[in-house]
């Protein structure tokens, strides 16, 4: 295909979308609330694996010694990246900081420090704490693991469930929203199949038919994207500022972390959206024998 | 191949879902012919200009355009045919949404024409069709008449090698008509274009003494003429 005739395809498909004001209007106004619909599950997702992350992130697994003396093996633990070996008189004196009424009562009527040493651990993945903790409860040099217990189970149980299934629902609404997008597109393309099938007739190569159809999606694609992007960063840019005053203790992901990605990914969703739409919509007249 | 027939259907059939629309079709048609194909509607016409243009296949015999076989032309040979016909219907599919130079351009434009070519052929043969104060109009500003002789344009401005009209004259006024089978006739004598032209009006075939195919019962039968 020569350069001229690409440029005349964009310059057609353009000239068609004008043409056909109407199923134009309709096609943007539908692809534009998919990709809306779209964004706005995305960051409720991320919002929630970020939530769920940051809770467990903030977890620690307290592993408490037999003996008062650091265990190598605790350090070197596969999945465990940071620790802190607790000992029995550093315990006393956190304790005696988390009562400061009591502290001086500790320190006189306590002579015999019965608290044990400790590892304080923080873990690499969230996801590896049952793992961890299974190992750790494993080992003769342990007493006791206290961790989270059944709370973090769950937290990690819904974190696994949340990346999983958000993953997979993202792929579904994908899927539907295409679908959605390429009847649309479909719709709007079959109006013109006088045009179609007069070009089939006059011999025109199935480049020449469909090529202004593709563009046509394709440009639809990236303006609704533009639109859908901007739509979504100033409602998110909204909402983190009412949630940082009405609900400062929820870890929400700030506006510019998200702004890159979600330009890239909207950007690029919109035109292979709007792109394999108009695939989708022109194949039946995409010419056969 | 030189003497070859133009146009030659070499004992075809075709067959529609159990249906025999042609049982058997013997045409020939020479370089810079004029050829009625008379028969009644229904009776297999469209089949015959469409087996012709390549848009369908015929179920049994051979189709042959200058000589060559078309069972064996690939695709790019089929559009490349099609792109040398130019077609004439009983409506004149014109595209509403376009003006009159955008639906006689369409031929060139599917040719990859240059732009400025396309503008002076277009502007020329609307002229010659007497359609040059007329290039911006869209068909729903027309007549019957004038869309006619639009259509009649977009067939001619490629220069093609055949035209098929398919009742052209049908939905017109007796004398439009004339004035449309006249244009067709003297592109024939003096442009020599090979013209096949399908009809249902025997007296048009009768007045004219020109050679004619009827289509009876699924054959064909030939009418010499007397011109």
């Amino acid at each position: 295909m020569k350069a001229s005739t690409g440029l005349k395809q964009i310059g057609k498909g353009i000239s068609n979308l004008w043409r056909h004001k109407g199923s134009t209007i309709a096609a943007f106004i539908t692809v534009t609330i998919a990709l809306i619909v779209l964004g706005f599950f995305a960051l409720t997702w991320l919002n929630l694996l970020n939530l769920t992350s940051s809770l467990l992130n903030n977890l620690e697994i307290r592993a408490f010694l037999v003996k008062n003396e650091p265990v190598g093996k605790i350090e070197t633990l596969s999945g465990v990246a940071k620790y802190t070996f607790i000992t029995p008189e550093i315990a006393m004196k956190d304790m005696a900081e988390s009562y400061p009424l009591y502290g001086d009562y500790f320190e006189s009527v306590i002579t015999d420090n019965p608290l044990q040493a400790s590892y304080a651990l923080k873990v690499e993945d969230t996801q590896l704490i049952p793992e961890i903790v299974k190992k750790l409860e494993a080992m003769p040099e342990i007493d006791e693991v206290v961790y989270g217990g059944q709370a973090t189970d769950s937290l990690v149980n819904l974190q696994r469930v949340v990346g999983g299934f958000g993953f997979l629902l993202f792929f579904i609404l994908v899927a539907a929203i295409l679908l959605v997008v390429a009847n649309t597109l479909r719709l709007s393309f079959a109006i013109r199949k006088p045009e179609i099938l007069l070009e089939k007739l006059l011999g025109a190569s199935p480049l020449y038919i469909v090529g202004p159809f593709l563009w046509e999606g394709t440009i639809l694609g990236f303006f609704s994207s533009i639109v859908a992007i901007l739509v979504i960063l100033s409602s998110y840019n909204s909402f983190t500022s009412w949630a940082a005053q009405t609900m400062p203790y929820l870890p929400f992901r700030s506006l510019a972390s998200i702004r890159f990605g979600l330009i890239t990914i909207g950007i690029v969703l919109g035109i292979l959206m709007g792109f394999i739409g108009s695939v989708w919509g022109v194949r039946r007249y995409w010419p056969k024998e | 191949m030189v003497n070859a027939p133009f146009i030659y259907l070499n004992e075809v059939c075709k067959v529609y879902d159990n249906n025999m629309v042609i049982k058997q079709a013997d045409l020939m048609i020479p370089r810079s012919g004029f050829a009625f194909l008379l028969g009644s509607t229904g009776a297999g016409k469209s089949t015959i200009l469409k087996m012709i243009s390549g848009e369908i296949k015929p179920t049994k015999g051979r189709v042959y355009i200058k000589g060559q076989d078309t069972s064996r032309w690939s695709k790019s040979q089929k559009a490349a045919w099609r792109r040398k016909i130019g077609y004439v219907f009983q409506e004149d599919r014109l595209l509403s949404y376009q003006t009159v130079f955008e639906n006689v351009a369409l031929p060139l434009e599917i040719q990859e024409m240059p732009r400025k070519k396309i503008k002076e052929k277009v502007r020329s043969i609307l002229k010659v069709i007497g359609l040059g104060n007329r290039i911006n109009a869209f068909p729903d500003q027309l007549s019957g008449g004038e869309r006619q002789r639009v259509s009649l344009a977009r067939a001619l401005v490629s220069n093609p090698e055949l035209i098929i009209a398919d009742e052209p004259t049908a939905q017109l006024d007796p004398q439009t008509a004339a004035e449309i089978f006249n244009l067709l006739v003297s592109l024939n004598r003096t442009g020599r274009i090979t013209i096949l032209m399908a009809t249902h009006e025997w007296d048009l075939v009768e007045r004219t003494n020109l050679p004619a195919y009827f289509i009876k019962d699924g054959s064909l039968l030939y009418w010499e003429g007397t011109s």
